[in-house]
């Protein structure tokens, strides 16, 4: 590929004296389709609709790979989900309809029928039970959390008692080279 | 990733002075074809390629970096990278704050005059009021605040993103996207898997790339360092050194060295008599940690500790030439990778003057120490202490492991950086203009 390109290039600048014209003729041509293109380019905003392709994704974290830094917050974010989620029943307000006359008339049946199939009968009781469940569950989770967090802190603690411990040791160590090289330094004197 | 050419562009460009009747149509047919298929960014890339194969004007490249207005070892590599290429490319700086040419050339020595800089604020942080651009406050609910910076990359031949920041979306044919530590984990916004080339400064940030991100980085190549000591020479002093900037966040362990230094003198003053403990490095007005660091010091008055906060380059560099001693424990007692050094430039800049490094044993450093050989790497505070107290009492040891710390800095010189970006850069201007 490279020697082609090479020879055309030798040919096309250096053998007629009509090829100052055509460099031209392409440079103009080409410079041409730029300014047409990047007038195009310049009308999209979106950054998709110029690559014509989708650039976003939707990244989900490996939680079993995270430090304890990059942990932390998800305790927070993933209690705050559980606690919002505690309550099985089904709630009247998140009946929707995308109808936009017939909506509110297929919401009010839609409502009716919950009332009459979730409050007065046998699911109700089920759905009690979930509930006294996910609440005895999420009261564990954040007992354990708890535990987690002052066990974190013991630990810490117990580092910084090992880290001076360490110090002294090697202080004391080195003291006691010290003198025993003293001590046979005298004898030997 | 890597540069795909358009094979068939490439032939209808071959043609086009052999057969200009046919080519120049079959050009405009092309481009149009692109433009519908793959977006109107593709076809202006294509005609951008044309130029430079056609020789019709020079290669542009932009580099951009969201902290070109602060001083920085990020920022020094992305900045001696196109110093050496000035000649070949026709290059713009892309900065969100207003800096000088004359600013490179103070903070770094770097003749940039070649460059043209370009300003492009981005108004999600000026109405925020920041001096400080972090890509990490940005959540999936706000619009990229980034894309003008992409729009822009699409207007030049090679687009490189200097800055630790995915959420640019190259738009260039060649991007490459030098990354000094994969900060955060692939979320909103991540684009780092979409340049054509990753270039990365270290191995440490090559394992953190591939476990952070899931793919491997094309390039290695260390930070330029240049530090070296003139000709004459020097008597060394009874100085310990340290050079890292005063970090907010402590993470560069200035309080534990001063806490190490003041243990030493007090558990062995005969050892460490005349020995004095200096910190430089650049901070932030108004930092809290400096001003703890500076109390415990007040408080300790009667050990010799210096601090030389945002000293001119010259006081740094005869710092560097007067001591013996090079202490850098940035990660002591840290787990997460991000607080660990990367690199290290600092430790390279003191073995380039003959001092003997004390650093600890993770990250980058552990590619620039060998441990008893050219110095030594510590896990603790207490090897801390034991090697210092090893060297201050063996001269000899001082000397070999000082001579051999500059023999293993010339590993990381100046004229190597430049040498392996000549290269690479050399390389992609092969794939992207075959008639070179």
């Amino acid at each position: 590929m490279k020697k082609l390109f090479q020879s055309v290039k030798k040919n096309c600048f250096d053998s007629s004296g009509n090829t100052l014209e055509l460099e031209k003729t392409i440079e103009k041509e080409i410079k041409q389709l730029r300014e047409e293109i990047d007038k195009k380019r310049k009308e999209i905003r979106d950054i998709k609709q110029l690559v014509n392709k989708e650039i976003d994704r939707d990244f989900f974290p490996p939680l079993e790979e995270l430090s304890e830094k990059e942990l932390e917050p998800y305790f927070d974010k993933y209690l705050s989900l559980l606690e919002a989620s505690l309550d099985p029943h089904p709630d009247e307000k998140s009946l929707i309809s995308h109808r936009k006359i017939l909506g509110k008339p297929i919401i009010l049946v839609k409502r009716i029928l919950l009332r009459m199939t979730g409050v007065y009968t046998y699911t109700s009781l089920f759905l009690e039970k979930q509930k006294n469940f996910n609440q005895q569950s999420f009261a564990l989770y954040r007992a354990l959390l708890g535990r987690l967090r002052k066990n974190t802190e013991k630990i810490k603690h117990i580092e910084e008692r090992i880290i001076d411990c360490e110090v002294n040791l090697m202080t004391l160590s080195k003291k006691l080279k010290d003198l025993s090289n003293h001590q046979f330094t005298a004898k030997d004197e | 990733m890597c540069l795909r050419n358009n094979e068939r562009f490439l032939n209808i460009i071959k043609n086009l002075k052999q057969n200009p009747d046919t080519a120049i149509p079959a050009l405009s047919r092309e481009i149009e074809r692109i433009s519908s298929d793959q977006g109107f960014q593709a076809a202006y890339n294509c005609l951008l390629q044309a130029e430079v194969i056609l020789s019709i004007r020079k290669p542009t490249l932009a580099i951009y970096d969201h902290a070109f207005h602060f001083i920085g070892g990020a920022q020094k590599y992305g900045l001696s990278m196109i110093s050496v290429l000035q000649d070949q490319f026709d290059i713009t700086i892309i900065t969100n704050k207003e800096v000088k040419h004359r600013d490179f050339m103070n903070w770094y020595n770097l003749d940039l005059s070649k460059c043209h800089i370009i300003v492009i604020k981005l108004p999600y942080f000026e109405e925020k009021n920041v001096i400080h651009l972090d890509p990490a406050c940005v959540s999936k609910k706000e619009e990229n605040p980034f894309h003008p910076i992409s729009r822009e990359s699409g207007n030049y031949d090679i687009f490189v993103n200097n800055s630790m920041n995915e959420m640019v979306y190259p738009l260039s044919n060649i991007s490459v996207l030098v990354c000094h530590f994969p900060e955060r984990r692939p979320r909103t916004y991540f684009y780092a898997d979409q340049y054509t080339y990753v270039v990365c400064n270290s191995q440490y940030t090559t394992e953190w790339i591939e476990k952070k991100w899931k793919f491997s980085p094309h390039q290695h190549i260390y930070p330029p360092v240049d530090m070296e000591a003139g000709e004459e020479k020097i008597l060394k002093k009874k100085n310990i050194l340290s050079v890292a900037r005063f970090e907010v966040e402590g993470t560069k362990r200035q309080l534990e060295m001063i806490e190490i230094f003041l243990q030493l003198k007090h558990e062995f003053p005969q050892i460490m008599k005349d020995w004095t403990f200096i910190l430089a490095g650049g901070s932030n007005p108004d930092n809290p940690y400096l001003l703890k660091l500076r109390n415990i010091i007040d408080e300790n008055s009667s050990v010799s500790i210096e601090l030389k906060v945002n000293c001119p380059i010259t006081e740094l560099k005869s710092l560097y030439r007067e001591s013996t001693l090079f202490w850098h424990l940035c990660g002591l007692t840290h787990e997460d990778p991000a607080e660990i050094e990367h690199f290290g430039m600092t430790i390279v800049e003191a073995m380039q003057n003959k001092m003997v490094p004390i650093v600890y044993d993770g990250g980058g450093p552990r590619e620039i120490i060998d441990s008893g050989v050219n110095g030594f790497r510590v896990k603790s505070k207490a090897e801390v202490m034991d090697y210092t107290l090893q060297l201050l009492q063996d001269e000899k040891l001082i000397q070999r492991l000082s001579e051999n710390a500059q023999t293993k800095s010339q590993t990381f010189s100046r004229q190597k950086f430049e040498e392996r970006m000549r290269t690479f850069f050399g390389k992609l201007l092969n794939i992207y203009n075959p008639t070179r």
